[in-house]
């Protein structure tokens, strides 16, 4: 984990250093107005409103966190469109809504917004209680294949899909169920609501106290905490979620903005002692920050991806 | 505003200005507007959709259900009014439009003193960028409250006296101290918005 973090840390580094003496060099024309499009409190917010007083602290400028909530990010990015393009307003959505979200609303994702950075991964992973005594995906598709009707939690649009796509190539129809947020999921699931659900990270203490067993790795790549947990594609299914939380701006926003705005975050989530990194850490699996051409790929690549899940899960 | 004539008579003796009559077309008239402007152009899906083969509600239902009962009320409201209801008499028109008027005119100020003060006094900035700069944050919020307030009770009481002026300060100064200087964060009106 702490490669990880060093990792991306360092190719922020790199990638803004280009940047960085022209990023110095701006500053906002007054305060930033930060829209958050997620629920007051949860740990989406809480972890914008941190680097937001971090930033403050270190840059002196004034940010006013805001909520913008509503059809998975994509009414903050409409919000956000209708403000300057100055760096006087940014917002914290992740990179499914100019993904999959956009592209579910015949939307031009990667055009509707301009990424800034991400600041933090997921940890995406199919997830059971350790007390279902199921070990794998695989275990669980057997049982629904067996005649066993099982319950699906999923927190986003896309993950429903996603999840639909694996009963899909696999023979078998969940029961899909959809609820906000993945603390909804992990509560649905002990309360025994669910069988099977998708955890974004938040199951990370359930899992390393074996109260809980990931079952398959919904991202690009092994889980940090079950790294022998199977791949989406060991299930023929070549769809991945690899969501990311996402500072954005306006589209078209001032490039000097931009890069002062990157640099800002990368500053305050490498600050020795940031809480804001801490929380992170322990909420998200850790700081995870891609900015420039890097980021524009990956939402690029993201909103390709989207497209085709969406085919995939026509009927 | 004194009507003569037969605009008096309709405002005071036709049936249809019964205040059931009344309530009722206005509401029928915003339902089915919501229904065909509103619902059509600002929700995705229909009444029910189809997803991953399951026919399930769509986000249109609530909307259109709620709409369905308000028409079916004012419909009730207009073809049926309560016999002994009271007229609508042209004071109550007259109390109707200048509480709007103050409603109206209070949030104007609210909203656009600050700009104008800037403009005005030559501060070279945008009121945009000093929307959380003393003094210019307070100066619509004080001055809308104040006139939203004093201009209330004004036409509550028939009449203005400076009491309805101090009140209106006071409670604008009030709510400043109760939601202003502890948060940070928190923009007062119409400082969210601009």
């Amino acid at each position: 984990m702490k490669n990880l973090f060093t990792t991306t840390l360092a190719a922020a580094a790199l990638a803004l250093s280009g940047a960085a003496a022209f990023a110095e060099d701006w500053a906002p024309p007054g305060p930033i107005k930060m829209l958050i499009a997620f629920g007051a409190g949860g740990g989406a917010d809480t972890q914008a409103r941190m680097i937001a007083s971090e930033i403050e602290a270190a840059t002196g400028w004034k940010i006013i966190p805001e909520q913008a909530t509503g059809k998975g990010g994509l009414n903050a990015v409409k919000a956000l469109n209708a403000e300057p393009t100055d760096g006087s307003a940014i917002a914290m959505i992740v990179t499914e809504t100019l993904g999959y979200n956009a592209a579910a609303a015949g939307l031009d994702g990667p055009g509707s917004a301009t990424p800034i950075t991400t600041t933090a991964g997921t940890e995406m992973a199919v997830v059971a209680l350790s007390s279902s005594g199921y070990k794998t995906l695989g275990d669980v598709i057997e049982a629904a294949k067996g005649g066993a009707d099982i319950r699906f939690g999923v927190m986003s649009p896309a993950l429903a899909y996603l999840a639909y796509v694996i009963g899909k190539e696999n023979g078998v129809d969940f029961n899909i169920i959809s609820v906000r947020g993945g603390k909804a999921v992990m509560n649905g699931l002990n309360a025994g609501d669910m069988d099977i659900g998708f955890g974004a990270g938040i199951q990370a203490r359930a899992v390393a106290a074996g109260d809980m067993v990931e079952l398959a790795s919904a991202k690009s790549g092994p889980l940090a905490g079950t790294p022998e947990a199977p791949e989406l594609t060991a299930y023929n299914v070549s769809f991945t979620n690899d969501t990311m939380f996402l500072i954005a701006g306006p589209a078209g926003m001032d490039p000097a903005a931009r890069d002062a705005i990157a640099a800002a975050f990368s500053k305050a989530l490498s600050a020795d002692g940031s809480e804001a990194a801490g929380f992170i850490t322990k909420g998200f699996g850790g700081v995870k920050m891609i900015q420039g051409d890097a980021l524009t790929t990956l939402i690029s690549d993201s909103f390709t991806q989207a497209g085709g899940l969406l085919e995939a899960s026509a009927e | 505003m004194n009507l003569r004539g037969p605009a008096k008579k309709a405002l005071t003796e036709m049936p249809s200005l019964n205040p059931d009559r009344l309530l009722g077309l206005l509401f029928v008239a915003v339902s089915v507007a919501v229904l065909v402007l509103w619902v059509p152009n600002d929700i995705e899906t229909g009444l029910i959709e189809k997803v991953r083969r399951q026919v399930r509600i769509g986000d249109s239902m609530m909307p259109v259900l709620s709409l369905a009962f308000v028409i079916f009320g004012a419909v009730l409201c207009l073809f049926a009014p309560q016999r002994d209801a009271p007229q609508l008499t042209l004071a109550h028109v007259r109390y109707l439009f200048a509480l709007g008027l103050v409603l109206a005119a209070s949030l104007l100020v609210m909203r656009w003193a600050g700009p104008f003060a800037v403009d005005l006094f030559g501060a070279e900035d945008t009121y945009r960028n000093l929307r959380d700069e003393r003094p210019w944050k307070y100066l619509g919020f004080v001055l809308g409250g104040t006139g939203l307030v004093a201009g209330i009770m004004t036409v509550m009481e028939g009449r203005f006296s400076g009491r309805t002026v101090l009140v209106g300060f006071v409670a604008s100064v009030c709510l400043i101290a109760l939601y202003d200087l502890p948060f940070d964060d928190l923009l007062l009106p119409p400082n969210g918005d601009v």
